[in-house]
């Protein structure tokens, strides 16, 4: 009996040496924080907020873990906050691609509604009464082209949500000269009857 | 002795099944990370970031908490006051999302009133633009401002408002600029000295049609109008095109401005490349002294001369001239038969010190 005792408390003994002798999972914790990191550095943080949200919340209470010493449940939720960064940062690039292709096709729609408000202000009847008005137009889309290129240069610095942005505001303006300038050829022309 | 091993069984079981026992899933820990999440979304990194980081941190003490209660011999757990930290902070956090939605109306409120003070200047700009010659520039700057003001709406729209700040500061710098040019058009007309002569130079053109009793035009390029007197009384008026660069004073050749002055009309032509012209006595005696001030301290080119060849004519009141005055054919009949050679013609700048342009520059 006094063997058996001495046994259990030997054993007791065994197990909380182990566990005061636990290591914190420093590698996982190297590992998941550089994963979550290069994900933000493609932009993850832009192009899939909340997803990149929850991968940085994870890592957060992985370390949590860490601090309460829970070390075996944070190594594997670090093990797992890596693969999902690795998951996470593979998709960035179709994301990016996806925004850019919006910003040019942005772009275009913005070049198509300038050209047709030009095409339309060189069909307006010129001469007598009309090249004041023609030139204030003319100013006016001026203006706009003068604004375009901020376009390409939004693309060209990777802000395809800007870019976006700045296009449509350049699309909306110009289908409103146009709209300015088919009401000055209807009064030209309610003049001329 | 079975007895006894079962006396020592007993209870060792029961302390491994307490020991094994999980502590429950607490409601209130899911809840404050469903509304740190909320707080993200409603963008407290923004607005109150150094409160959403002072909740974060306290969220993941008390996590460590949770934790560490969990961690211990269930008799010795007290999951309560885990809980409760867990409800202070729901508590606080709900109070951060007042906070944020009350910050961001007063943003978005203030974002949104300076975007339309910025749209009504801009407004006033394009109508001022819209009764002068020399609106090119303007026009151009008024509309990438108003470009500039479309996008900020957007970005408001989105809750984008430091986006939104950098934008209103680009339009509003755009709309300073107009603002400038602007004011530099208008500066004779805005001076008190220039508004007094142009007056008095109309009245006396009056003055002397009552004296004489005979015709007189005065023109007034602003107003875009020219009217005509006889035996000092307002006959007729009517709407006139000037030079591209109307607002200012002809000096030299090219310039394309409409000359400021006493003339007269010394001839009349019937058959005219814009319908019928009534010909000035441009370069008066103060034109020449005046072209040969500037050109000797070389405000002038040497090549450049002073021009000449300024007409009243038809060919239609809207259209841009080359520094002549031109009216519709019909009203140029009328003129072309009322008036005759030697007929005065004084253009002024102004002569209506409450012009509606003149106010609108004036509010700038």
């Amino acid at each position: 009996m006094r063997k058996l005792s001495l046994f259990w408390l030997m054993g007791l003994f065994l197990a909380f040496i182990m566990a005061s002798c636990a290591k914190p999972p420093t590698q996982e914790m190297d590992a998941a924080k550089a994963a979550v990191e290069a994900c933000k550095a493609e932009g993850a943080d832009i192009y899939a907020k909340d997803e990149f949200k929850k991968l940085s919340d994870d890592l957060q209470a992985a370390l949590d873990q860490v601090t309460a010493k829970k070390y075996k449940e944070a190594k594997q939720a670090l093990i797992k906050i890596k693969a999902d960064a690795d998951a996470l940062k593979a998709t960035i690039p179709a994301k990016k691609e996806q925004a850019k292709n919006e910003a040019l096709a942005a772009q275009q729609q913005a070049r198509t509604a300038l050209d047709e408000a030009k095409a339309l202000l060189e069909k307006a009847p010129k001469g007598k009464g009309t090249k004041a008005d023609i030139e204030a137009f003319t100013a006016d889309l001026k203006g706009l082209e003068d604004s375009f290129p901020e376009i390409q240069a939004a693309i060209d610095k990777g802000d395809y949500f800007g870019a976006k942005d700045k296009a449509v505001a350049i699309k909306d303006k110009a289908n409103s000269i146009s709209e300015q300038i088919k009401q000055a050829i209807e009064k030209v022309k309610m003049k001329k009857k | 002795m079975e007895l006894r091993a079962r006396l020592i069984l007993a209870p060792l079981i029961l302390l491994t099944a307490i020991a094994c026992r999980e502590a429950p899933v607490l409601p209130e820990a899911k809840e404050a990370k469903e509304l740190e999440q909320r707080l993200w979304e409603a963008g407290a990194s923004i607005f109150i970031p150094e409160d959403y980081e002072l909740f974060r941190s306290s969220l993941r003490i008390a996590r460590i908490h949770e934790i560490q209660e969990r961690g211990r011999f269930p008799l010795w757990r007290k999951m309560e006051r885990s809980r409760e930290e867990y409800r202070e902070l729901l508590n606080r956090g709900e109070h951060l999302l007042l906070l944020i939605e009350e910050k961001k109306n007063n943003h978005r409120t203030s974002l949104i009133s300076e975007v339309e003070k910025l749209e009504g200047f801009l407004e006033r700009m394009r109508l001022i633009s819209s009764v002068i010659n020399e609106s090119q520039t303007i026009r151009k700057r008024v509309t990438r401002a108003e470009l500039l003001l479309v996008e900020t709406r957007r970005l408001i729209e989105k809750d984008s408002f430091r986006e939104a700040e950098k934008t209103i500061f680009s339009a509003r710098q755009l709309g300073s600029s107009v603002r400038q040019i602007i004011l530099d058009l208008f500066k004779r007309y805005l001076d008190e000295g220039y508004l007094s002569l142009w007056q008095k130079m109309a009245e006396e053109t009056i003055a002397e049609s009552r004296k004489r009793n005979s015709l007189a035009i005065v023109v007034d390029k602003l107003e875009k109008k020219l009217f005509v007197y006889s035996g000092g009384i307002r006959k007729a008026i009517y709407e006139v095109g000037l030079g591209r660069f109307s607002l200012a004073d002809k000096i030299h050749a090219g310039d394309e401005a409409t000359p400021e002055g006493k003339y007269k009309i010394i001839k009349k032509i019937l058959n005219s490349k814009y319908y019928k012209a009534l010909l000035l006595d441009y370069p008066n005696e103060d034109d020449r002294r005046r072209f040969a001030e500037m050109k000797k301290k070389g405000l002038i080119p040497p090549q450049v001369g002073i021009g000449g060849l300024i007409e009243i004519h038809g060919g239609g009141q809207d259209g841009l001239t080359y520094g002549c005055i031109a009216l519709e054919n019909e009203a140029m009949d009328e003129l072309f038969r009322l008036v005759e050679v030697g007929t005065p013609v004084t253009i002024v700048g102004t002569f209506n010190r409450e012009s509606p342009v003149l106010k609108l520059v004036r509010e700038l």
